[in-house]
């Protein structure tokens, strides 16, 4: 019944899929002649009719594609997600709505958001260049979403993710400029796991305020935040201390060959050997696309592999969903909070050492545009998985990169990026908080009803009993109030 | 005023998946108490939220004092002069008990008779007026009660007193009380059995929740039996016996009594010297001079809820550090490991509260089961998970102890009360242990879970393992320990055969009446 079922629910959900696809490029020559001239000024700067229908064909067709994915992924019959909200189409559904919110914005400036929305997209994949800028840009924000989402598993608020970012790319910095006469096979792993050493440093301090006084992870990590930006900032601040004094700025000497993080084109990891990734590699010349993306990619399979493969995942969640359970288990909630802080604050140093051993070259001061409250907004509209993760680095990513087209080619104030940025995670966390309020009440009323369904619609074993298998439920029940009324009346 | 209080005819109510009441007739009398007996599931609440509108009916109607009424809101149901007072009180701790009662209907110091609402909330409070109330109330029920004093220094008892008294400063004169005994003490359950019949004598309507058979057959007039969402029937209380009711509710002949075969206990297993274990407030919750639990012997600890039993509780078992004294597990001292260590020695401990200790109520039923081996083999291989072994296992377990699910990765939030708790008994009884630490391991399940706990409990016993139970039902105690120990305000009063007490000897202590029940 089971088999069928499933099948059943992949059909519905694979017809809902195929129709999004359908409505998105069913006419494809009429969709190009509206949409994408070659020359971007000929798009025309107010409203048409056309653009509107076509907003509202990609916003039927992503929530389609939501409900249609989320029918698929629904594993268990029973298992029903929170109030039928479910993960893949709560985000879907944000963005839809942030689209259409920031369309409704970009009107009221008398701007076409068509015209804005598919700049967005051309300045955030149009070509190789802005796939790779795209890219550049994905790389720390996965690395900060992983580390916020993974401190949220434990039930830990980590908004130090900025400040642990900050530190681990200041002390690879330093490993990167002076330490000298490396391989690049060591040199660069080197600057790496400086860079999270002193990431899982940064963490450490709240995370043991935290579970020795119980201090609130929040109030601890936004110091650090500003105590790491300040100190690091000083420290480059003077030629006396370690600022490059060839140049104006606040920053360190420039990193040897040997620590940075190759571009994709320069160099490959199996060199000498003929690879099919060859192709891959080749459009990307002369562009910024680095391996770090591989390294942050990595990172999000091995958190994946932490939190749902391992022991110690398991007891960070227990301490993060019921830490009363933890404790009766025999799970020191103290133990899991610092350990998870550790790997939290590592994974935020590896993004910072990333971004300054492929980018920048050398530690600048205040370098960070908010990579680590960026990541914030990524754990949230990732829901903490870690491909959730991976997808919506890519979306803010894409938003950042692409917001520099508007800025170029257009009128539309590029802010518009951060509107829609903000406004995806309120749609996100808007129906979460509204959950956490209702949900507790939902389950303390449904607590009564709750054994009708699990003792006799679903126990397979009550149905075998009876020697007719197909016996309608119903039936029986009604059958055992007949006993009921039979006893009644002796 | 009209015969009938209230009617539902032909009431019907859906959840997802669920038939919750199923064309549900009943007439309740006015001025009677109306009994509503069925075990947990089969209905009650469910009706008496739609009558209190926290649900909406799908068929069939409500008659109030015979007129038909569309209740879609609590406030709906307090105009119709009908008030509900929760298993769970309503109350906020840090105010007071006249502070509480005027909580939504508030007086304020005002001059002006109609002022915008804003204003009103802004103009000061006219407590004094609101205490005068309290008193009021309280004298012409019969409901004695400070009204200065703090919620959180009052009693349980008293507690309900208020959210009764609530329910009668909002005029009405239907009450409904959802399971209200199962917080109370014997003493406090009589006394709350006289307010009822002083409310009844008064003319107000009283339908009384219930799963418990005798004390419906005390305080009720009517009885309907509700089962599996269906009414079963309603009987007057002269033709009703304790029987014809249970097999009502169960829909079979049920065993009241559990038979016990004798078993000679031998060694102590367990030994608890000068034993002082404080509470999360830092105030001495347990100060206990010495008791010990032998092999195959089920000691009972009874005793009111919130006089030591849980830090007790939780100082064996590891998860409460103890202040001073000594805990011997087989000879070995155990009061400063922690609960892993414990559990390692062999100690298994079905905890108190099992949403908050015993479940994590998000992880799939599977995750809940190990919880606790989980860091051990066979569940986990080095550093990763085994999947299949704890599929397995999972697998085993839901058979074998009848926990009624459709998968193994079902959430536990997903199942009903008793099959949650079946889950912490299969998993604390698959450890390999020697003392089982069972607190209150049946409450608020129904006759056929608990029926099951307790055989699982006598089987322990018999392969020669030994259970500290620790309950606050008496019955429970009673039919399933060797040895009893009374435990009041943190300390043993008094410790003997079970056969030795009798049942009123054994509620008075637990009130703290040590003199008298000596004396008797």
């Amino acid at each position: 019944m089971t088999r069928i079922n499933l099948n059943y629910r992949k059909i519905v959900g694979l017809f809902l899929i195929s129709i999004s696809i359908l409505i998105l490029f069913i006419r494809e020559s009429w969709l190009r002649a509206s949409l994408i001239p070659m020359n971007l000024t000929v798009l025309v700067p107010y409203v048409t009719l056309v653009d509107l229908v076509l907003l509202l064909r990609i916003l039927i067709a992503l929530m389609l594609l939501g409900t249609g994915l989320s029918i698929i992924t629904l594993k268990f019959r029973g298992e029903k997600k929170t109030e039928g909200l479910d993960l893949i189409t709560l985000g879907l559904a944000a963005i839809s709505l942030s689209i259409l919110v920031g369309a409704i914005l970009m009107i009221t400036l008398s701007q076409n958001p068509m015209k804005g929305y598919y700049l967005m997209l051309r300045g955030a994949i149009g070509n190789e260049n802005r796939l790779a800028t795209t890219v550049t840009k994905v790389t720390p924000l996965i690395l900060t979403g992983l580390s916020v989402a993974i401190a949220f598993r434990c039930g830990l608020f980590n908004i130090g993710a900025e400040g642990q970012l900050v530190l681990g790319a200041f002390i690879a910095a330093l490993v990167g400029v002076y330490i000298t006469g490396l391989p690049w096979f060591l040199h660069l792993p080197l600057c790496l796991i400086a860079g999270a050493t002193a990431g899982a440093a940064a963490a450490f301090i709240p995370a043991y305020l935290k579970a020795k006084v119980g201090a609130h992870e929040v109030v601890t990590t936004i110091m650090m935040n500003g105590i790491i930006g300040a100190v690091t900032a000083w420290f480059v601040s003077s030629e006396l201390i370690l600022k490059d004094p060839n140049t104006m700025a606040s920053q360190t000497y420039h990193i040897s060959k040997s620590a940075q993080i190759p571009l994709i084109w320069e160099k490959t990891p199996f060199e000498g050997i003929e690879f099919p990734i060859e192709f891959l590699r080749f459009p990307f010349k002369g562009t910024t696309f680095h391996y770090g993306l591989l390294i942050a990619i990595g990172l999000a399979i091995v958190v994946y592999i932490i939190v749902w493969k391992t022991s110690l995942g398991y007891e960070l969640r227990t301490v993060g969903l019921n830490p009363d359970a933890a404790n009766y288990g025999g799970i020191s909630a103290k133990r899991s909070i610092i350990i998870t802080m550790l790997i939290s604050g590592a994974l935020a140093g590896i993004g910072g050492a990333i971004e300054i051993l492929a980018i920048h070259y050398r530690f600048i001061a205040y370098f960070s545009p908010g990579y680590g409250f960026d990541g914030i907004a990524v754990a949230v509209l990732g829901q903490n998985t870690a491909i959730g993760v991976l997808i919506s680095a890519l979306l803010f990513g894409g938003l950042a990169s692409g917001g520099i087209f508007i800025d170029i080619f257009s009128d539309i104030p590029k802010e518009i990026v951060w509107v829609l940025q903000a406004l995806v995670v309120l749609f996100v966390s808007a129906p979460m908080i509204i959950q956490r309020i209702k949900l507790p009440k939902v389950i303390g009323r449904r607590k009564e009803m709750l054994p009708l369904s699990t003792n006799e619609i679903s126990n397979p074993k009550k149905i075998n009993f009876n020697q007719n298998r197909n016996v309608d439920i119903q039936k029986e029940k009604s059958n055992m109030v007949f006993e009921g009324d039979s006893n009644n009346g002796s | 005023m009209s015969e009938i209080a209230v009617e539902f005819v032909n009431v019907s109510k859906t959840f997802p998946g669920v038939l919750a009441n199923d064309r549900i007739s009943l007439q309740i009398k006015s001025g009677t108490i109306h009994g509503l007996l069925g075990e947990n599931g089969a209905g009650k609440t469910t009706l008496m939220n739609l009558l209190y509108g926290l649900y909406i009916v799908d068929e069939g109607s409500i008659l109030v004092r015979e007129k038909e009424v569309v209740i879609s809101e609590p406030n709906h149901a307090i105009n119709l002069g009908i008030g509900m007072i929760h298993q769970h009180f309503m109350l906020v701790e840090t105010l007071t008990v006249a502070e509480n009662v005027m909580l939504g209907v508030e007086h304020t110091k005002s001059f002006l008779t109609k002022i915008p609402s804003l204003l009103k909330s802004l103009s000061p409070l006219d407590l004094d007026k609101a205490i005068e109330e309290v008193e009021d109330l309280s004298g012409k029920y019969g409901l004695k009660v400070n009204p200065n004093a703090l919620i959180s220094d009052i009693s349980v008892g008293v507690q309900q007193r208020v959210e009764i008294l609530k329910v009668l400063k909002r005029g009405a004169n239907i009450l409904i009380l959802d399971e209200p005994t199962a917080v109370l003490t014997p003493q406090e359950s009589d006394d709350l059995f006289k307010t009822l019949n002083t409310l009844k004598k008064q003319g107000n309507t009283i339908i009384f929740i219930s799963h418990k058979l005798e004390e419906t057959m005390k305080i009720c007039d009517r009885v309907t039996v509700l089962r599996r969402g269906k009414l079963v029937g309603t009987i007057s209380i002269e033709e009703a016996t304790p029987i014809i009711l249970a097999k009502m509710m169960v829909g079979r002949d049920v065993v009241l009594r559990v038979e016990k075969p004798e078993v000679s206990s031998g060694q102590p297993v367990l030994e608890v010297k000068d034993l002082i274990v404080k509470d999360d407030r830092k105030l001495i919750a347990v100060n206990i001079a010495k008791f010990e639990v032998n092999s195959s012997e089920i000691l009972g600890i009874a005793g009111v809820q919130g006089n030591g039993q849980t830090e007790l509780v939780e100082a064996i078992t590891g998860i409460r550090k103890s202040e001073d004294g000594e805990i011997k597990f087989n000879g070995k001292r155990i009061s400063h490991l922690n609960s892993r260590k414990v559990r390692e020695l062999g100690i298994a401990h079905i905890p108190e509260n099992r949403q908050k200790h015993g479940l994590v109520l998000d992880f799939t039923i599977a995750d809940n089961l190990i919880l606790g081996s989980h860091y051990k083999k066979p569940f986990l291989q080095k550093v990763f998970r085994d999947e299949r072994e704890i599929e397995k296992y999972s697998t085993i377990l839901i058979d074998e102890f009848d926990i009624r699910t459709p998968s193994v990765f079902t959430k536990a939030r997903n199942l009903s009360g008793g099959n949650q708790q079946k889950v912490i008994v299969a998993r604390e009884l698959s450890r390999d242990f020697e003392l089982l630490v069972a607190a209150q391991p049946t409450r608020g399940l129904d006759i056929g879970v608990i029926e099951y706990i307790h055989k699982q409990l006598i089987n322990i016993r018999e392969q020669g393992k030994s259970v500290l139970l620790v309950s606050s039902e008496l019955e429970e105690i009673f039919s399933l320990s060797d040895r009893i120990a009374v435990i009041y305000e943190g300390k043993i009063v008094a410790i003997g055969k079970a056969t030795e007490f009798s049942e009123e000897q054994l509620g008075l202590l637990m009130a703290g009446k040590q003199l008298e029940a000596m004396e008797g």
